[in-house]
C-alpha cells in the first residue's frame, strides 16, 4: 500500500487519479451487472411458474408489486424495463468504458494520467448519481420505469412518476458519458508517448477511441429525445403523442393541434422518439462491443505469443465500423411502417456492417491459426467470446432483413441475439480482462481454479439459457410478456423451455459466486505478481504491479509495434515495446 | 506530477489539450441541437396546420443583433490578453456577460407575454418546440455567463501566475460562447421567420 | 493620444465581419418578409441564416485555423448531422402510414 499524506476521502473517493477512478467505475459496473441480473432472475422465475409465488423474495415484495407472492404485470414491467436499463447504462459501459478505459489508457500510451483529472472525477460521480436516481425509482409511487429500456411513448408519456425519473437519470448518464469522451479523445490524441505512433497503438487503444467518439456523437440525439419526453410528462407538451389518442376509453390528446381544456394538444408523432432514440441505441451497441473486441485482442496475442492477424485491417475495421453504426438504426424499425425505399436503405447498410465485425473476428481467428495457445484462464474467456460472438452475429442476419425481421421482431428471437453479443459476448471479454489485467492493479494473481470453475459454469449456462430463445423466437412467442406467452394458444408447446432457461439462469448465479469470492479473496492472498507476470509487450507492464500513483518512475518510450511475439532471431518470444534492445 | 500540452500545443496536432476538448465537446452539442432541429422539421413537415406571425420578430431582431455584439466583444476580450492589456481584456469580458444578460431578459419578456395570452407549451406542437428549444439554447447562455463570471471573479487571480493557461481559459469559453451565438443565428429564421 | 497607427488590423477586420453579420442578419429578416411561398422562402432564409453562421464559424471561432484535425472533426460532425436532419423529411414523405 503506498503511503499517502493525502485524507481518506482525497486518495479513495475524490481521487484525481485514472486508476483510483476506473476501479470505482469498475466495481460500481459490477454491482450493477449483479443487480441487473437478479432482477432476471425474479423474472424468469415468473416466466418459468407463470402465477406462482416467488420463493423468498416474494415474501419481501410489496403488496402493490406482488400480490401474495405473484409479480403483478406492472411489477414485472419493472423488472424488465430496468433489467435492461441497468446491465447497458449502468453496468456494461460503466465497466468497459469507465472502468476498463480509465484504468488502461494512460498506462498503454505512456501517460501519467487522463487529460482532464477532475472532468474525470466528474464524470464517475455524475454516473454514480445517476445510477443511484433510477434505481431510487423502485421506491417511487407507481415504481420504476416500466415502458421497457426502449420508453417508446405513447405507453411512457402516460406511464407513471418513475418513468420521469428515469429520465432524469438518462441526462446524468449522457452527461457523464460525454465528458468521459471528451477525455478519452484528447488523452489519445495528446498524450501518447515518445514514438507511440498511431499504428503502433495496442488494438485495445484503438477501440476505446472508436467508441468515445460513438458516445460522443450519438448520445446527444438521445438526451434531446429525453428533453423532449420529459416536457411531455412534465408540461403537457406533445411532442410524441398523436392527435386524437384515446386510453382506456379516454381522450388524451384533441383532434387537433391546438389544446382544448384538459386535454393534451396532440400533433405529435411517436415515430420520432424512435428514431431519435434508435440514432443512439444501435451505435450504443457497438460501444458495448469494441472495448470487448479489445480486450479480447490483447489477450489472444498474448497467450498466442504472437501478433494479432491482420492488425492494419482490424484497424481499420474499427473505423468503418464506427462510422458504419451511425447510418444502420432504423433496422429496429422496420414494422413501423416505413416506406420502401427508406427500408431498402437501412438493408443495405445493415447488411455492410456485418462485414468489418467479420475481419475482426476472422483475423482473431487467424492469430489462433498454428500458434501454441496457453489456456490462461483469461484466455479461455477470450476464445469463448469467439463462438459466441459468431452466433451473435450471424443471428442478426435474419434480423437486419425486413422480410424476415417481421416476423421475428418482438419475439425471443431477437432477445437470443443480441443475449449473446452481450453476455456470453462481451460480459465474456469482460470477465476474461479483469482476469488479466487484475495482477497489475493489485499486485496479486487470481486463483486459477476458481476462474475455471467460473469459466465452464457460465459458458454452459448462457448457452442453455439463450440458445432456446431462438427456438421460442420461430416459434412465434413475443417478448415483454409478464406470463411468459402463456396467454397465447401457439406458444404452448415453447412454454417447457421457459422451465430449462430459468433453472440455467439461477444456476449461473450460483456459478458467480467463486468468482465474487476469487475476486475479493485474491486482493488480499492472492499469489504475488510480478510487474509482467504474462511476458506481454503493451506499456502498462513497464511499470509495477500495481502502479505508482504517476504510473511510470521515467516516462516510457516506444521502440515498435504493440504485438512484437516470437520474433524470429529474438531470444524471447516476446520484444515488449518500451524496451530499447531487442532481447 | 504535471500533464503535458496544458498550455502548450503538441506539435504534430498543433492543439493543446483544452482547445481539443471545447471542440470535441463542440461537436456533441452541434449533434445535440441537431436532434432538436430534426425534431422541428419532423413535426412541422407532418403537421396539418402550422402558426404563423405569432412570435415578436422585432424584439428576437435585436437580441440577435446583441448577441452577435457579444461574440465581438468576446473576441476582443480574449485578443486583449495576448497583447497584455489586462483592463481591456476586463471591459470586453464584462461586457460580454452584459449583453448575455439583457439577452436573456429580453428573453423572460418573451415568455412572460405568451405566458401571458395562454400561449403555453401545452398550446401546440409550434409553441413546444419555441419553449423548448429556446430554453436548451438559454440555459446554455446561463451556462457560459456562469463560467465567464468565474473567469472575472475567483478565474481571474490564473492571470498573475499562469497568464498562458488564463489565456486559453478565456479563448476555450470564447469558443463555446461564438457556438452558442453560431446555434442562435440558426434558430432565429427557423422559429421566428418561418 | 490613440491615432489610426494605433488601431491593430484585427480591429478593422472585427468591425468588417460585425457588419457583415448585421447585414446578413437584416437581410434574412427582409427576404422572410417577402412572402416568396413556402420552399423558396425557407430555402432562401436557411441559407441567409447559414451564410451568417459560416461567417461565426470561420472568422470568429477559426475553424479553418485550428489545424488538420479540427476540420476532420467538423467534416465527420456534419456528416452525421445531415443524416439526422436529412431523414426526417424523407421518412414523413415516404412514409405509408400518416399520423
Amino acid at each position: 500500500m503506498p503511503s499517502r499524506r493525502q485524507p481518506f476521502f482525497r486518495t479513495y473517493v475524490f481521487s484525481l487519479d485514472h486508476k483510483v477512478i476506473g476501479i470505482q467505475y469498475a466495481i460500481t459496473g459490477l454491482l450493477f451487472l449483479l443487480f441487473g441480473f437478479s432482477l432476471m432472475m425474479v423474472m424468469r422465475y415468473q416466466l418459468a411458474y407463470p402465477m406462482t409465488p416467488v420463493p423468498f423474495i416474494g415474501g419481501l415484495l410489496s403488496q402493490a408489486n406482488a400480490s401474495g407472492g405473484i409479480l403483478l404485470p406492472e411489477f414485472y414491467n419493472q423488472l424488465g424495463a430496468m433489467h435492461g436499463t441497468v446491465m447497458v447504462f449502468l453496468g456494461v459501459v460503466p465497466l468497459a468504458i469507465g472502468g476498463f478505459g480509465n484504468y488502461l489508457i494512460p498506462l498503454q500510451i505512456g501517460a501519467a494520467d487522463m487529460a482532464f483529472p477532475k472532468l474525470n472525477l466528474m464524470s464517475y460521480w455524475v454516473y454514480a448519481v445517476g445510477g443511484l436516481i433510477m434505481i431510487a425509482t423502485f421506491f417511487v409511487p407507481g415504481g420504476a420505469a416500466q415502458s421497457g429500456w426502449t420508453s417508446y411513448p405513447p405507453l411512457s408519456v402516460i406511464a407513471s412518476g418513475g418513468q420521469t425519473w428515469w429520465l432524469v437519470g438518462m441526462l446524468f448518464l449522457i452527461t457523464s458519458s460525454t465528458l468521459g469522451s471528451i477525455n478519452f479523445i484528447v488523452t489519445i490524441v495528446q498524450l501518447r508517448a515518445p514514438g507511440l505512433t498511431w499504428m503502433r497503438l495496442p488494438f485495445f487503444v484503438w477501440a476505446q477511441f472508436a467508441a468515445a467518439f460513438l458516445l460522443l456523437l450519438a448520445f446527444p440525439p438521445l438526451e434531446a429525445a429525453g428533453v423532449l419526453q420529459l416536457m411531455d410528462r412534465v408540461a403537457g407538451t406533445s411532442f410524441f403523442l398523436p392527435s386524437g389518442l384515446v386510453v382506456a376509453g379516454q381522450a388524451v390528446t384533441s383532434m387537433s393541434g391546438t389544446a382544448e381544456g384538459t386535454l393534451a394538444s396532440g400533433g405529435g408523432n411517436p415515430l420520432l422518439w424512435q428514431h431519435l432514440f434508435w440514432f443512439l441505441a444501435h451505435p450504443e451497441v457497438y460501444v458495448l462491443i469494441l472495448p470487448a473486441m479489445g480486450i479480447v485482442g490483447e489477450i489472444i496475442a498474448n497467450n498466442t505469443r504472437r501478433p494479432l492477424w491482420g492488425y492494419r485491417g482490424m484497424v481499420y475495421s474499427v473505423g468503418f465500423l464506427t462510422f458504419m453504426s451511425m447510418v444502420v438504426w432504423a433496422h429496429h424499425m422496420y414494422i413501423t411502417g416505413m416506406g420502401t425505399t427508406l427500408a431498402a436503405f437501412f438493408q443495405t447498410t445493415t447488411m455492410i456492417i456485418s462485414v468489418p465485425s467479420i475481419v475482426i473476428i476472422t483475423s482473431l481467428l487467424m492469430t489462433l491459426w498454428g500458434a501454441s495457445i496457453r489456456f490462461t484462464t483469461p484466455m479461455l474467456f477470450a476464445l469463448a467470446f469467439l463462438p459466441m460472438f459468431g452466433i451473435g452475429g450471424l443471428t442478426g442476419l435474419p434480423l437486419g432483413l425486413a422480410p424476415s425481421d417481421i416476423h421475428l421482431h418482438d419475439t425471443y428471437y431477437v432477445i437470443g441475439h443480441f443475449h449473446y453479443l452481450v453476455a456470453p459476448g462481451t460480459i465474456f471479454a469482460l470477465f476474461a480482462g479483469i482476469y488479466y489485467w487484475f495482477p497489475k492493479a493489485t499486485g496479486r494473481r487470481m486463483n486459477d481454479l476458481l476462474g475455471r470453475i467460473h469459466f465452464w459454469g457460465s459458458l454452459v449456462c448462457m448457452n442453455v439459457i439463450f440458445m432456446p430463445m431462438f427456438i421460442q423466437g420461430l416459434g412465434g412467442m413475443n417478448r415483454r410478456l409478464y406470463d411468459g406467452g402463456l396467454q397465447f394458444q401457439h406458444n404452448a408447446d415453447l412454454l417447457k423451455w421457459n422451465v430449462v432457461i430459468g433453472i440455467a439462469a439461477w444456476t449461473m448465479g450460483l456459478f458467480q459466486v467463486p468468482f465474487i469470492i476469487n475476486f475479493f479473496t485474491s486482493i488480499r492472498w492472492g499469489a504475488p505478481a510480478s510487474a509482467n507476470p504474462w511476458d506481454a509487450t503493451t506499456l502498462e507492464w513497464a511499470t509495477t504491479s500495481p502502479p505508482p500513483h504517476h504510473n511510470f518512475d521515467t516516462p516510457p518510450s516506444v521502440y515498435r509495434a504493440a504485438y512484437e511475439y516470437s520474433v524470429p532471431g529474438a531470444e524471447r518470444d516476446f520484444s515488449p515495446q518500451f524496451e530499447p534492445e531487442r532481447v | 506530477m504535471q500533464i503535458p500540452y496544458t498550455t502548450e500545443a503538441r506539435p504534430d496536432t498543433g492543439l493543446y489539450n483544452a482547445k481539443l476538448g471545447i471542440w470535441l465537446f463542440l461537436a456533441s452539442e452541434v449533434m445535440l441541437f441537431a436532434g432538436l432541429f430534426s425534431s422541428y422539421i419532423l413535426l412541422r413537415t407532418g403537421a396539418v396546420e402550422w402558426p404563423h406571425h405569432v412570435l415578436p420578430v422585432g424584439l428576437a431582431t435585436a437580441n440577435t443583433a446583441l448577441l452577435i455584439t457579444s461574440s465581438m466583444t468576446m473576441v476582443m476580450a480574449w485578443e486583449a490578453l495576448k497583447t497584455n492589456n489586462w483592463s481591456r481584456h476586463r471591459a470586453c469580458l464584462g461586457l460580454t456577460v452584459a449583453l448575455g444578460v439583457i439577452f436573456l431578459l429580453i428573453k423572460f419578456v418573451e415568455y412572460r407575454e405568451h405566458i401571458a395570452a395562454g400561449e403555453l407549451p401545452s398550446r401546440n406542437t409550434f409553441f413546444a418546440l419555441y419553449y423548448t428549444l429556446t430554453a436548451v439554447h438559454a440555459l446554455h447562455i446561463v451556462g457560459g455567463l456562469v463560467v465567464m463570471l468565474y473567469l472575472l471573479g475567483p478565474g481571474a487571480k490564473l492571470w498573475a501566475e499562469q497568464p498562458v493557461q488564463f489565456t486559453n481559459r478565456v479563448e476555450s469559453t470564447g469558443l463555446y460562447w461564438h457556438f452558442v451565438d453560431f446555434v442562435w443565428i440558426l434558430l432565429f429564421p427557423l422559429l421566428y421567420l418561418l | 493620444m490613440r491615432t489610426s497607427a494605433d488601431t491593430a488590423p484585427d480591429t478593422r477586420r472585427h468591425v468588417a465581419t460585425f457588419a457583415l453579420q448585421l447585414v446578413l442578419m437584416l437581410a434574412t429578416v427582409a427576404v422572410a418578409r417577402l412572402d416568396l411561398g413556402v420552399r423558396l422562402s425557407t430555402t432562401a432564409v436557411m441559407l441567409l441564416a447559414a451564410v451568417n453562421a459560416t461567417v461565426v464559424a470561420v472568422a470568429l471561432m477559426g475553424v479553418r485555423r485550428d489545424g488538420p484535425l479540427v476540420r476532420m472533426l467538423v467534416v465527420l460532425t456534419l456528416v452525421v448531422i445531415i443524416g439526422l436532419l436529412v431523414w426526417p423529411a424523407w421518412d414523413t414523405a415516404t412514409r405509408v402510414r400518416v399520423f
